[in-house]
């Protein structure tokens, strides 16, 4: 497999290479400034805090901040992207430009039925009026005109993001020791990221990861290039009836995501309308840190008329997978599944590496007419070794076999204010899944959705990410979701969803059939654009695993209700554009029959301050106290650009954090990060390998951003 | 107040936040003495001085906590200043540096320097928000002595000159997230009435101030619900 990417990674190097040095690249670039970050921030937060890698959402964000979509010609798919806006009023926004012309200036956004003042102000950074189209009085072609190559090499924009980190305190599996397993390699995290865009137009990326624990290894006779992971693509859009046309790394979604589905995927959260009315935005060129979401070959869209498009897509990739033989001298296999950690720190792990190999081919058709879309996908893939599940009851229903064959057809129909959507797919095995809904708008301020899902136990989920309780498994779950944003006054916005979903089968930990419930309730106000203050109320119940003694004395498994809820206030503060606070207070409770209650609190402090137009810095102090593991906290924080995380907290103990940003020159960002978390009456942080002597975790955290 | 001083402006007390200083106009000496639950080795007494200047106030403090076998002292100085932040209101600002020492008898004394950090700034007119940090630079005794750490965030609002309520949520490592609110009243013109509530360990408190020209003289009182009453009384002297 490294052999197999070495090629094209060094093609794209080279192109990266030959764009930084073309002497059409004189004028410096500017890099963007510290709005773009905190609108991705906003976009950030408002997410399920346990998402997981929200690297692919960043990426997606990071490209609109610095490609603005034009208003007057972005599509409804393209518009659905863009924070606090969902498909229902991207297609408000369509249908105003259509019947009354061009918008002439962003403001006018706010003419748009269900546009309100909080919804534009998180739209605004990723939007923007194209100029020749605010005069323009005739129908535009319905291709994009190709870019002269001319203006394509002068425009062309070279990115370069040298990213370190590195905790001070390592955990045992750094240190030599003969008699156990340690990691291979040293414990720096290591991103480097070569990207040359025109606009939307062009992407050449190339990037590189080395995980803390995985060895750099540099051999490229052997194929190895230094970093375990690396992606990379060469991708045009807009060109003519190319609408995107791909060739190496990227990632692809169809639909609501019942059979195709990878790469920006926000999931239940503050946005209670967006995540949960979705549709695919179709193939994105790929170049992120997530070691398993995306496909490796070329991909393709092709507009044949206004209405029409189809793409094709294929990949070849090896993915990590564990293979356990009963016999080994016989080699009888007797369980292969996938692995999706991306660590290759130990034998153990490495052996796991590139396990496997998928070919994929697939393909889809949609077609949109005014108010009214059609589409279908589907796909065929053949794994190298076929999948074996464990023989764990809650392996029963994984995929066993080498090939796969599923499709879809889906659709969605704008009727007045009300928008209905939904999906039918089918597997090799003839299972059915079914995701349906409605959204609407009713007056200016008040906004729903309606969902309902069904994803049998043995559906075909191997690249599904359809919304769900389950992030993304697609399997094994039913529900019903119902999600209300209501601004009963100027500045005041009031959202709710509330969530009913069952489990058909046991899964992991629930040895039975089991169901939940999830309810959200947020109200925030933001009376001054410089001050904004919420109250998100959270409880989910669901049923967990628990032992019980029946009547004749036998402990035989049992379920029992699980409750977690939490209360936050948060409130920020622009005191001016040099100065930022942000406060919050937090608690969550985790109840479950038979266990004492566990409560958790987070009371937090973050201060940012603008030095100079060259210096900025970011502080936090956070003191955290809970009772498990059950009750912890999350909370988001200031990161190094275009890295974000959402950490949790358990135990007793302290965070802090110091970043330093500097920009000396307009095209030119430095950033340097220092953390340390202190806990509190415990002599050993982590588990296992990564278990540190001691009470506290020290981290720095090192980026160069270039722009040539 | 139940504690809840961290947004208070104007206050002669840097101790709930330091940055309590730069919001003073004048200068201020004031006196503390507190007995909790009524025994003679949890008293408490302390005096704090504050001296405004045009490059900002500086504040000088000492307290005293405990008895003869066990005996907490601590002193400290303290700067706090308004900064424009480019606006045309300010953002105060303020940092206590203490010196802390535990002295147990038979065993001999300890002491450690610590650093704490404070900030406020009105969100809107009446209404301010603060913040303060204690020990922040982790400091401790050595050999397991832990000194206190601790954060407080809290909200100060005064729709009308009679009536000041407050609010903050603190959190000191070991001990839970403790909810402290506050009211108080001027019914007539040199008499303050206060009452507040704790959350964490459950109490109310109770206390009046009489203010004659520059002299400020406080008292209060803490129930809490098993241990019974904590007395304080203060002498403020501003001017």
């Amino acid at each position: 497999m490294r052999a197999s990417i070495a090629q094209p990674a060094t093609l794209i190097a080279t192109c990266l290479v030959l764009a930084a040095f073309s002497p059409a690249l004189s004028n410096a670039q500017v890099l963007p400034d510290s709005s773009a970050a905190e609108a991705i921030e906003r976009a950030i937060e408002s997410i399920d805090e346990d998402a997981g890698d929200t690297s692919l959402l960043v990426e997606t964000l990071e490209f609109l901040l610095e490609n603005p979509l034009d208003v007057n010609t972005a599509t409804i798919d393209e518009l659905s992207l863009v924070p606090g806006i969902d498909e229902g009023l991207a297609f408000a926004i369509v249908d105003y430009r259509r019947n009354r012309g061009p918008f002439q200036s962003l403001p006018e956004l706010q003419l748009v039925p269900g546009l309100t003042e909080d919804v534009f102000q998180d739209a605004r950074p990723y939007l923007m009026i194209g100029e020749e189209l605010k005069t323009r009085t005739k129908r535009p072609s319905p291709f994009p005109s190709p870019v002269p190559v001319r203006e394509l090499v002068r425009g062309i924009r070279l990115d370069v993001i040298q990213r370190v980190t590195r905790r001070l305190d390592t955990g045992v599996g750094y240190q030599d020791d003969s008699t156990r397993t340690t990691y291979v390699g040293g414990p720096e995290r290591i991103y480097s990221r070569l990207r040359a865009t025109y606009g939307r137009r062009l992407s050449l990326n190339l990037t590189g990861e080395k995980d803390p624990g995985e060895v750099l290894d540099w051999s490229p006779s052997t194929g190895s290039l230094g970093y375990d992971h690396v992606t990379g693509h060469a991708a045009i859009r807009d060109f003519g009836r190319i609408h995107t046309l791909v060739v190496g790394d990227y990632v692809a979604a169809f639909g609501q995501g019942l059979v195709f589905w990878k790469g920006l995927s926000a999931g239940k959260g503050r946005d209670v309308i967006g995540p949960a009315s979705r549709s695919g935005n179709g193939i994105t060129p790929y170049g992120s840190t997530d070691e398993n979401g995306f496909l490796r070959g070329v991909a393709t869209t092709i507009r044949l008329t206004r209405a029409l498009s189809v793409s094709g897509f294929a990949s070849r990739r090896t993915l990590d997978a564990t293979v356990s033989a009963s016999d080994s001298l016989q080699q009888e296999l007797e369980e292969v599944n996938l692995t999706n950690t991306g660590l290759h720190r130990t034998p153990t792990e490495i052996a796991k590496r590139d396990a496997l190999s998928e070919a994929l081919l697939g393909g889809n058709v949609e077609f949109t007419a005014g108010k009214f879309s059609i589409g279908a996908v589907a796909y065929k893939s053949q794994f190298d070794k076929p999948l074996i599940p464990g023989d764990a009851a809650y392996q029963r229903y994984r995929f066993t076999g080498r090939d796969v064959g599923i499709a879809s057809a889906y659709g969605s129909w704008f009727i007045s204010t009300f928008r209905l959507f939904g999906e039918v797919a089918r597997d090799q095995d003839g299972n059915v899944a079914t995701f349906g809904g409605t959204s609407a708008r009713f007056g200016r301020g008040i906004r729903a959705v309606m969902i309902a899902r069904r994803y049998p136990r043995s559906f075909t989920n191997l690249h599904s990410f359809a919304f769900g309780e389950s992030s993304g498994a697609t399997q094994n779950e039913s529900g019903v979701y119902l999600g209300l944003r209501v601004t009963p006054a100027r500045h005041w916005v009031i959202s709710t969803y509330m969530d009913q979903y069952r489990f058909p089968w046991i899964r992991f930990g629930v040895p039975m059939p089991s169901s939940g419930h999830e309810t959200l309730l947020l109200v925030e106000h933001r009376p001054r654009r410089w001050l904004n203050w919420y109250v998100q109320a959270r409880s989910e119940t669901k049923e967990g695993g628990v032992p019980v003694v029946d009547d004749s004395g036998q402990t035989v498994d049992g379920l029992r209700d699980e409750t977690r809820q939490s209360v936050r206030l948060n409130l920020q503060y622009e005191f001016s554009k040099q100065l930022t606070l942000r406060s919050r207070v937090e608690v969550t409770r985790f109840s479950a029959e038979k266990e004492p209650t566990a409560t958790g609190t987070l009371l937090l402090q973050d201060l940012r301050w603008n030095v100079s137009p060259a210096l900025a810095l970011d502080s936090r102090l956070m003191l955290f106290d809970t009772d498990s593991f059950d009750a912890r906290v999350f909370t988001y924080e200031y990161d190094l650009r275009y890295s974000f995380s959402i950490p949790s907290f358990s135990g007793r103990g302290q965070r802090t954090y110091l970043m330093l940003s500097f920009k000396p020159q307009q095209n030119l960002l430095l950033q340097v990060k220092y953390a340390v978390t202190r806990y509190e009456n415990v002599e050993t942080v982590g588990s296992g390998l990564d278990e540190v002597a001691g009470n506290r975790l020290r981290e720095i955290r090192a980026q160069l951003l270039w722009r040539i | 107040m139940g504690g809840a001083a961290t947004a208070l402006r104007g206050d002669a007390w840097t101790d709930g936040n330091p940055a309590v200083a730069g919001t003073r106009s004048g200068r201020s000496l004031a006196f503390f003495a507190s007995q909790s639950f009524g025994l003679s080795e949890l008293r408490y007494s302390a005096f704090q001085y504050i001296e405004p200047t045009t490059i900002g106030a500086f504040s000088l403090g000492a307290s005293s906590f405990g008895f003869s076998d066990f005996r907490r002292t601590d002193a400290s100085v303290g700067y706090g200043r308004g900064f424009a932040f480019g606006a045309m209101r300010k953002a105060y600002f303020g940092m206590l540096l203490s010196y802390r020492s535990v002295t147990i008898a038979g065993y001999g004394a300890q002491g450690a320097v610590d650093f704490s950090l404070g900030g406020m700034v009105e969100l809107a007119s009446g209404l301010d928000l603060g913040f303060s940090a204690t020990n922040v630079s982790a400091a401790d005794l050595g050999n397991g002595g832990e000194l206190p750490r601790s954060l407080a965030v809290g909200l100060a609002f005064r729709p009308s000159e009679p009536l000041l309520v407050s609010a903050d949520a603190y959190q000191e490592i070991g001990y839970p997230l403790s909810a402290r609110v506050g009211i108080e009243l001027l019914p007539v013109d040199v008499l303050y009435v206060r009452a507040g509530a704790v959350s964490q360990p459950a109490g109310l408190t109770f206390g009046a101030g009489v203010r004659l020209g520059l002299v400020a003289v406080d008292i209060s009182a803490q129930r809490h619900e098993v241990l019974g009453w904590s007395p304080a009384g203060g002498l403020s002297m501003l001017w």
